[in-house]
C-alpha cells in the first residue's frame, strides 16, 4: 500500500470531529505501523487521559495500522474482530499509542499495540486482529 | 459542561440520564442511559455523524469499545458500597461479531463479580432486531469505602 503524506495524513485525522472530541492526535504512520498522541481535549476540565480515550484510540491504531499493510486493489478491510487491552497503570497527562503489526496472514492480522506516557513507561498492552477479505473495495 | 455533581444511581431515572446526557462524549455521540438496576445498565447510542466510521458504513469500532467501557463502570456504580468508588479499568477484551449498522445501538452491562476487581459482560446489540454486535469483558479496579476493610 502507498503510504500517505505524513503532514496531511496528520490533518486529516486530527481533523475528524470524533478525534478532537477524544482528544486523539495523529503522529506517525509507516508499513505496518502507526502511532497517535492522546491528551486531554483543549478546553476540557481533565487533567488526564481518560481510559475511554485510550481505548478507542487503541482501535483506531489496530485499523490504521493494518491498512497500511492493504494492497486495495485486491484485498479490503473487513473490520476489527477483537480488541484485547490491560492497564498497567492509570493514564496521566497524556498517552502515546503505538500499533505494530506482528503478523499478516491472508485473511487476518495481528497487531500489538503499546500504550506509554511520554517518557516511554508503560500504562497499557493491547492486541489486536483485524480481518480482511479478498478483492477490491467495492 | 455542568457542574452539578452526579446523583446517586438509585435517584430517579430521569435525572440521572439527564445529568450524564450533558456529558460532552454522552452529547456529541448521542448516547443515552435507559436503564439502571442493582449490577446493571444499559445504554444506546443513537447514530449520528460523530459515531460512523467503521467498514460498511457501521459505528466505529473503537466507540464500540469505549460504550463497553462506560457501561461496565455504570453498572458498577450500581453496587458499591457507601463511599466506595470505580477507580480504573484494568482489563478490556472485545470481539466484534457483527457490524454495528442500526439506527439504534443498544449496550448492556451486568456485574458478574465484585470483589477488589469487578468483573462486567457486556453485549452491544442491534436495536431494531436484536442480533448481537459485540460481546465484552470488562474488569475494573474496586476503591472501597471508608470504614469496610
Amino acid at each position: 500500500m502507498a503510504l500517505p503524506p505524513l503532514e496531511p495524513w496528520r490533518r486529516g485525522f486530527d481533523g475528524q470531529p470524533l478525534h478532537r472530541l477524544l482528544g486523539i492526535r495523529a503522529d506517525e504512520i509507516g508499513e505496518g505501523y502507526v502511532q497517535f498522541l492522546v491528551a486531554p481535549p483543549a478546553g476540557s476540565v481533565e487533567r488526564t487521559v481518560s481510559t475511554l480515550a485510550i481505548t478507542t484510540a487503541v482501535d483506531l491504531a489496530v485499523v490504521m495500522a493494518t491498512g497500511t499493510t492493504v494492497d486495495h486493489r485486491r484485498e479490503s478491510m473487513n473490520g476489527t474482530a477483537e480488541i484485547n487491552l490491560t492497564y498497567a497503570r492509570e493514564p496521566g497527562e497524556e498517552a502515546v499509542v503505538r500499533a505494530t503489526v506482528q503478523h499478516r496472514g491472508p485473511a487476518l492480522a495481528v497487531v500489538e499495540v503499546r500504550v506509554t506516557d511520554a517518557a516511554g513507561a508503560a500504562i497499557a498492552f493491547g492486541r489486536g486482529t483485524y480481518s480482511i477479505r479478498r478483492g477490491a473495495e467495492r | 459542561m455542568t457542574a452539578a455533581s452526579e446523583p446517586r444511581w438509585d435517584a430517579p431515572l430521569a435525572e440521572v440520564a439527564a445529568y450524564w446526557r450533558e456529558r460532552p462524549f454522552w452529547k456529541e455521540l448521542d448516547i443515552r442511559l435507559e436503564a439502571l438496576a442493582p449490577g446493571y445498565a444499559r445504554l444506546a447510542l443513537h447514530r449520528n455523524g460523530w459515531s460512523v466510521g467503521g467498514v460498511r458504513n457501521s459505528v466505529n469500532g473503537g466507540v464500540l469499545a469505549m460504550l463497553a467501557e462506560s457501561a461496565a463502570q455504570l453498572s458498577l456504580r450500581t453496587v458499591l458500597e457507601p463511599g466506595g468508588r470505580v477507580e480504573r479499568t484494568q482489563d478490556l477484551g472485545i470481539s466484534y461479531a457483527s457490524s454495528a449498522v442500526a439506527a439504534r445501538t443498544v449496550v448492556e452491562a451486568r456485574v458478574r463479580r465484585v470483589g477488589r476487581t469487578a468483573l462486567v459482560a457486556v453485549e452491544i446489540s442491534d436495536g431494531d432486531d436484536g442480533h448481537l454486535n459485540c460481546a465484552a469483558r470488562v474488569s475494573c479496579l474496586l476503591a472501597r469505602g471508608e470504614g469496610v476493610s
